[in-house]
């Protein structure tokens, strides 16, 4: 070894003697021509040029520098000058998978060619053509393996992500988040979409061990942009303009006719139901009491019987108004997107800045988000040992979120849907139907509708909602920091400090004027959770190359984490004036409180690598974490994993295919364990909660001891093939996964007599296990035209291995031995008896027969059966990109096969009696005793006649095909850019969520994962324009 | 040079490694672990007091806003309230669903009173062991015990018919012991056994608690109102010779009864001097105060003013009576007059104070002279129809005259359901003497409503409408059954997760 090295530095010596410098020339080209713009630079010096408009350049060298030709989208060519003056250099665009890829993995970076562990990319391109709001929401479709269900359209909003199907029951299975390195708790909200150059998300052990216990649920490492050493500052503008709307329309409800006409119905049954009247007695009831029922009369005074004893329509009646609420609450809203970028570097020093501004406003009156951004990535080669790096961002947003998740009466979405168009928003002449206006103002008066039948009585969103305030603010800030000491070229320690600052702050108000607040004098109330999470760690590599075919390295690592929350908020009731908003204003204390938790993590790991002529490679991670959420003797969990892959393209063996078709082919596989302990804070304290009552310490009982309580563990398999052929037209990659989770940390339920409903347990096993494909192909590539399509495609299946008890019960779910956590297992719905139209079940009697029967309340658990499972067999995405000369068309899809879900939305539109709510179009089809056979119950205000409890009749298709972006793009000729001396610049036209393709209309397929819905804010379609801009 | 540099590294490698703390350690600031509760009799009342709070202000959604909505679903489910229909809350109670269907009240119902026990279990366990003064220990272990009882009898009343119906039916769990994480679940008990619970509990708190223990708030546990839950509880169970000798002795502390002035005040307020025991409502605790959207049903900050009386109710009245002058006929509170076309019957007794807050009674000396008297009937005493007649009096009603034997006692019942409107003993008396539901459709259609028109010029106008007027709709059970006595429709049922994880009952 010493003997190679004398000879090295003895050539070395001599070659520098003769160094001559002279001048190379040449001229760049690829399939279409010859290639302005490729960055022509010496490794050894980083010194460099750009080739001109026509593709030439010319650099000055020394023998043996290598030159290196590269330009975004084609492999870079590193050559090694000897004496030659010429070169002319041909660039192959690559197939964006096979390029040498780096990719982030745990304290540090990996190549993905020989990468053992099993990552998904999504490129700053693909980010870029997306109009979201929040990272979270490019990774639908994007990836295989990942699923992301948006479930709320809110702007702002986070989607809820899944890796490779749910890891735990009780215990969290959202993904980390790792932000340049290091985990991340800020909001994802604060992080431009324009910032990041890549994400990879690490879906095996292989990588996520090295995180622990926190990578339970795979891990998400998104990467902002950097600068590069010795560059011309770069200046990149990005702005976007464009208007959002609705995605898919709502619900199709009655009209007020088909009402009126049903509702009556619904009456006559109802009367002869609970008071045993006959058919005419009763018909006359509901003839002579419709409007008082309902509340108002929209065909005027003039027609105070509007349905006769027929339940038919008096003939000729037409509403005098039709108003609609949804429209109502609804906006034109507005959508702007700007982002400036400065980077460059020096010899000694990079850098990158940006700053951003987001107006997201959604399509729901007075919903919204905005959003300030700044960043700024720094690295300084402060010594020749040292490198010094400081990435700071800092965001500050606001979000408008009116209510919207819950079935309360000021839930705006519920409001608009529930409001039927026979309630005015305005109030109404009741005899003509015309406006009545203010005497003073002249202006229509709100209609805040004391007299409607339904619990929307007193309430006017319309009116209110611009007076009111739902107002969150999230200042996040966010500080990496690094030492890397280089020892030796091979021995290289760092260390790392960073902190996560979060501040939410909500503010709500509800105006002391008009509407159902006016009671208490209106309210303000305010909350601010602060949350601070600090991780220092300290890595230690060490890389060996034994000889040319074998290497080794190493990493050793501690770190440190602690995370600590604390909120507290008040309220105050009876504001002095309209338009005053903070708790000055307002006179009585209603409520002050708040609480601080505290979470720590202490960790060691270490990792070693092998590899053995470039063909293969073996890695070793383990990681011990102590977690302060368990008792102490069991705080301590220990996770591993091992990995390798095989480089089979590159055996001797695989010449003839490498030479004629085969261009790429790996192997890899790996296996580890991760822990999960995400239970709440204090797993194992015996606690008694504070309740404090009526001005004196109160406790109550709220926590049994679990001193055995500890980590739940994951048990991760990855096996995959990498593969491209046909001079790589078309490449891929295929993955089988096994995910077994075993001490699932279960909250199990209990006898609520016991004074607890549920105690805390590691019981119970569970696997996800399935197939990922992802495919990319060229079918064209000429020099004009080029067109790349990609897909990928994942199934799998989640299974119960072990249960404490036989089956348990959990909402709409149940989990038993050999079935899976996401099984609907509903009452089976028997349709309404053809004879009397009462609703209809089936149930299972001691001899496992199935009956029949009217009585809902006599069903049992065990009366269920298995209707379905909330996860899609299939899903996935799939793109087309297609570009000719300077246009470019891309269009990303999405979408899910099979999976259900219950469909709360459209169940509550379909009740035997919605009192003054709205009815779907559903109900005309109805029981009747002309419709025996009908799917949808009898009408009746009879409480018994209730046919929408729970069951198997409520659970729709989930199955959509969703068009997420399209996106049409000019770059203007470079020729034209020249003149105004501008680098580069593109305009295009974006959509987002054009089309959604569903069964049930209406129904917005992307919800959770558990495949139940109620009142949320559905998905927005948003499409603008943009103008990229490179100085 | 080189040292130098190396020097620093070393360094620089200490100074990472020991910025790290290993404490590991980490404690809630909204909870208190268990073994530092008990330390001290002081620890033992914040867990009676937290489990009070607990118990009245609990939702699990706001048609059922604590201990009260068993109260509240007590009258829906009873002869004298109807439910407005299309109202939010309690009308699937009025229609006898919610229980049998093991809607929320139901599993609310289970619930709190299961925890509430725990609780006191806890205190009981560990009281004797606690640092304190002996007279604070002995006072707050009677309290303890008083509340068990009470909720002991909460079980026995509801999830049961009459004691003498079938005294061995099975009923509910009896815990007296903590629960720890190896408890297992104990098998339901009779209803005689419960009742004896109760009983004893209640018993235990009456030598317990000093009778000279004056409380700072009136929802806490005084000799008072021990005697008086001990003669409900004896009532209930049939034990005629206690309940009358409770009674009385509760009566010879207190027999106040209010006047008009009060009886019109809204029934809100704690401080009423009738008021036996009551939970206090405050702006920052104002939760159980939801109940009044239901029970007020002329107030414009009442949001639902859904417990409307049964047209005939006020028929039962006599004129003169000031309790008949609260009911009549309205439209909704807040409604247009002008556009008001249907009117129910409102009876003015319960209204929000100021701020939508309202206290929630729970025991007035006029249920204490209607035990009296009517355990007294049951013992053919004669005063029994004096302490009848004390309330009548007390409402300017006309007095009750030679009545004795099942007259006098149904003349009992009926007073209860006149002064007790609204306050959660209409079901439990009709299980407990065994009677069916009684309800009569409303014949009249419409009834002239007048009120009053003042224009801008300050000039009166009275005007009369003629209106809708709505009484009883359900009068059968939801499978079109009539109603009868004990039928399960009345009962609070097991809920399903209790029969599931509960092998032993």
């Amino acid at each position: 070894m010493q003997k190679i090295l004398q000879i090295v530095f003895v050539l070395i010596g001599v070659y520098q003697l003769q160094a001559q410098e002279f001048t190379l020339k040449g001229t760049v080209s690829d399939i279409g021509g010859n290639l302005p713009g490729v960055s022509v630079t010496i490794v050894e010096t980083g010194k460099g040029v750009a080739t001109d408009f026509d593709g030439n350049y010319a650099i000055k060298v020394e023998p043996n520098q290598t030159v290196a030709f590269s330009f975004i989208g084609y492999t870079t060519q590193k050559v090694k000058i000897s004496t030659q003056t010429e070169l002319n250099i041909y660039l192959e665009a690559h197939a964006e998978n096979l390029e040498e890829v780096i990719i982030q993995v745990p304290y540090g970076t990996a190549n993905k060619k020989t990468y053992t562990g099993s990552v998904g990319l999504v490129s700053a391109k693909t980010i870029g053509q997306t109009q979201v709001s929040n990272v979270s929401r490019v990774l639908e479709g994007s990836v295989a393996g990942v699923q992301s269900f948006a479930a709320s359209g809110q702007p702002g909003s986070e989607a809820e992500i899944r890796i490779r199907g749910i890891g735990s029951i009780n215990a969290d299975s959202k993904p980390l988040y790792v932000v340049d390195g290091v985990p991340y708790e800020g909001g994802l909200s604060a992080i431009a979409p324009a910032d990041i150059e890549s994400i990879s998300v690490l879906k095996d052990a292989t990588a996520a061990t090295l995180y622990g216990s926190r990578a339970a649920n795979g891990v998400i490492m998104i990467t902002t942009k950097k600068g590069v050493k010795n560059q011309e500052p770069q200046i990149e503008i990005s702005a976007k303009y464009g208007t959002s709307s609705r995605a898919r329309s709502d619900y199709k409800t009655l009209g007020t006719n088909q009402y009126m006409e049903l509702y009556w119905e619904a009456m006559r049954n109802g009367r002869m139901d609970t008071t045993g009247e006959d058919w005419a007695t009763a018909s006359q009831y509901a003839t002579d009491n419709l409007v008082n029922s309902l509340g108002i009369n929209p065909y005027g005074l003039n027609n105070p019987q509007p349905v006769g004893t027929d339940g038919k329509l008096r003939p000729g009646l037409q509403p005098l108004w039709n108003d609609n609420w949804t429209d109502a609450l609804s906006q034109s809203a507005n959508y702007t997107d700007v982002n400036v970028r400065v980077s460059g570097g020096g010899a000694k020093s990079r850098y990158f800045v940006s700053g951003g501004f987001l107006n997201n406003q959604g399509y729901i009156k007075e919903s919204g988000f905005k959003r300030f951004n700044f960043r700024s990535n720094i690295v300084i080669d402060a010594k020749d040992w040292l490198e010094l790096g400081l990435n700071t961002s800092a965001s500050h947003s606001i979000q408008d979120y009116p209510k919207q998740d819950d079935s309360a009466i000021g839930n705006v979405i519920g409001f608009g849907r529930n409001m039927p168009s026979f309630y005015p928003i305005y109030e109404r002449d009741l005899t003509t139907g015309a406006y009545l206006l203010d005497p003073e103002t002249g202006k229509r008066i709100y209609d805040f509708g004391t007299y409607r039948a339904s619990s929307y009585a007193r309430h006017n969103l319309v009116a209110t909602l611009p007076l009111d305030k739902a107002e969150n603010k999230f200042d996040i800030a966010t500080v990496r920091t690094y030492a890397q000491i280089k020892f030796l070229d091979n021995l290289k320690f760092k260390t790392s400090l960073n902190i996560d600052y979060n501040s939410e702050y909500k503010h709500n108000v509800t105006n002391p004027e008009i509407g159902p607040s006016s009671a208490t004098g209106g309210g303000v109330s305010m909350r601010n959770t602060r949350t601070v999470s600090m991780t220092y760690n300290n890595v230690l590599n060490y890389d060996l190359d034994l000889d040319d075919k074998n290497s080794l390295s190493f990493m050793v690592g501690q770190e440190y984490y602690q995370f600590k929350s604390n909120y507290f908020g008040g309220a105050r009731e009876q504001i002095a004036m309209l338009g005053y908003d903070q708790p000055d204003a307002a006179s009585r204390l209603v409520d002050f409180y708040g609480k601080a938790d505290e979470y720590k993590m202490l960790s060691f790991f270490g990792n070693a690598q092998y590899s053995y002529d470039k063909k293969y490679y073996l890695s070793a991670s383990y990681r011990a974490d102590g977690s302060s959420r368990f008792a102490k003797a069991k705080r301590w969990g220990g996770f591993w994993s091992v990995g390798a892959s095989w480089r089979i393209i590159d055996e001797d063996f695989m010449q003839s295919y490498r030479d004629t078709w085969l261009n790429e082919l790996v192997f890899r596989a790996s296996y580890g364990a991760q822990g999960n302990d995400k239970v709440g804070y204090y797993a194992y304290q015996e606690l008694y909660n504070i309740y404090n009552n009526l001005g004196n310490p109160g406790l109550v009982a709220s926590r049994l001891e679990t001193p055995e309580l500890s980590w739940e563990s994951n048990m991760n398999m990855n096996i995959g093939f990498d593969f491209s052929v046909l001079d790589n037209r078309l490449s891929g990659t295929v993955e089988y996964f096994e995910r077994s989770s075993k001490d699932l940390l279960f909250s199990k339920s209990i006898a609520p007599s016991l004074g607890f409903t549920s105690i805390l347990e590691n019981v119970g096993k569970m696997k996800n296990y399935g197939l990922e494909l992802s495919l990319e192909g060229y079918p064209i590539r000429t020099a004009d035209w080029k067109w790349k399509l990609g897909m990928n495609i994942t199934t799998y299946k989640n299974k119960i291995v072990s249960l404490p008890s036989d089956e348990m019960f959990s909402g709409t779910k149940r989990w038993a031995k050999g079935g899976s956590l996401y099984d609907f297992y509903l009452q089976e719905w028997a349709g309404p008896d053809p004879q009397t139209g009462k609703p209809r079940w089936y149930g299972t009697d001691a001899n496992g027969e199935r009956f029949i029967t009217e009585n809902y309340s006599e069903l049992k658990d065990k009366d269920k059966v298995k209707s379905g499972n909330s996860l899609p067999k299939f899903s996935g995405g799939f793109n087309t990109d297609l570009s000719y000369k300077n246009w470019q068309i891309v269009a990303n899809f999405s979408y899910n096969i099979g999976g259900k879900i219950y469909n709360g939305d459209k169940t509550s539109l379909m009740s035997n009696d919605p009192g003054g709510g709205t009815w779907s179009v559903d109900m005309l089809d109805r029981w009747t005793p002309e419709n025996p056979n009908a799917n949808v119950g009898r009408l009746t205000t009879a409480d018994s006649g209730r046919w929408t409890y729970s069951s198997d009749r409520f659970l729709v298709d989930r199955s959509f095909l969703k068009l997420k972006t399209l996106s049409l793009a000019y770059n203007f000729p470079q020729e034209w850019l020249d003149k105004v001396n501008i680098g580069q610049a593109s305009l295009y036209l974006q959509a987002e969520n054009l089309f959604t393709w569903t069964k049930q209309q209406g129904l917005d397929p992307e919800q959770n994962f558990d495949g139940t819905t109620y009142y949320r804010y559905p998905a927005m379609k948003t499409i603008s324009v943009g103008l990229n801009l490179k100085l | 040079m080189k040292n130098y540099i190396n020097y620093t590294k070393v360094l620089f490698l200490l100074l990472s490694l020991g910025l790290v703390s290993c404490e590991l350690e980490t404690s809630p600031t909204d909870a208190i672990e268990k073994k530092e509760v008990f330390k001290t009799v002081s620890g033992s009342e914040k867990v009676l007091n937290g489990s009070w709070g607990q118990l009245m202000e609990t939702f699990n959604s706001y048609a059922n806003p604590g201990f009260g909505s068993f109260l509240r679903a007590s009258d829906a489910m009873g002869n004298d309230v109807v439910l407005q229909t299309n109202k939010y809350g309690f009308g699937s109670h009025y229609q006898f669903n919610a229980l049998y269907g093991k809607g929320g009240t139901n599993s609310l119902s289970w619930n709190l009173t299961y925890k509430t026990i725990n609780n006191m279990n806890n205190i009981l366990a560990n009281i004797d062991e606690a640092q304190g003064d002996g007279g604070e220990r002995r006072r707050v272990k009677g309290q303890a015990y008083a509340l068990r009882g009470f909720m002991y009898l909460h079980l026995a009343s509801s999830y049961a018919f009459a004691i003498d119906h079938n005294p061995s039916a099975l009923t509910a769990p009896i815990y007296l012991e903590p629960t720890t994480a190896k408890s297992q679940p104990g098998k339901r008990a009779t209803v005689t056994e419960v009742y004896n619970q109760a009983l004893k509990d209640l018993e235990e708190a009456l030598v317990l608690i000093p009778e000279g223990y004056v409380r700072e708030q009136k929802f806490q546990f005084d000799q008072n109102v021990v005697l008086g839950l001990l003669a409900r509880a004896n009532l209930y169970a049939r034990n005629w010779e206690k309940a009358k000798e409770y009674s009385d002795r509760l009566l010879a502390k207190n027999d106040y009864l209010m006047n008009e002035i009060e009886y019109k005040s809204g029934f809100n307020d704690v401080n009423n001097r009738e008021w036996i025991w009551g939970h206090p409502q405050t702006p920052d605790q104002s939760d159980a105060s939801y109940q009044f959207h239901f029970l007020d049903v002329t107030s414009k900050d009442s949001y639902y003013y859904s417990f409307n009386a049964d047209p005939y109710f006020k028929d039962l009245f006599e004129d003169g009576d000031y309790r008949k002058s609260m009911i009549n006929w309205a439209p909704d509170p807040g409604a247009d007059l002008a556009k008001a076309s249907v009117v129910w019957m409102r009876y003015g007794k319960f209204k929000f104070k100021a701020g939508q807050i309202a206290d929630i009674v729970l025991m007035r000396t006029s249920e204490i002279y209607l035990i009296n008297a009517e355990a007294k009937a049951r013992l053919n005493d004669g005063d029994a129809i004096n302490k009848l007649n004390a309330v009548k009096q007390a409402r300017n009603a006309v007095l009750a005259t030679n009545l004795s034997g099942n007259d006098l006692l149904e003349a009992i019942w009926l007073e209860r359901r006149k002064e007790l409107f609204g306050e959660g003993f209409s079901l439990v008396d009709i299980v407990r003497n065994q009677k069916a539901v009684v309800r009569k459709k409303y014949e009249q259609n419409k009834v002239e409503y007048t009120y009053v028109v003042r224009d801008a010029n300050g000039n009166e106008e009275t005007k009369t409408k003629l209106m809708t007027a709505n009484g009883h709709y359900a009068l059968n059970f939801p499978d079109q059954s009539p109603f009868v006595a004990n039928s399960p429709y009345y009962l609070y049922q097991i809920p399903a997760v209790e029969e599931r994880e509960n092998p032993n009952l």
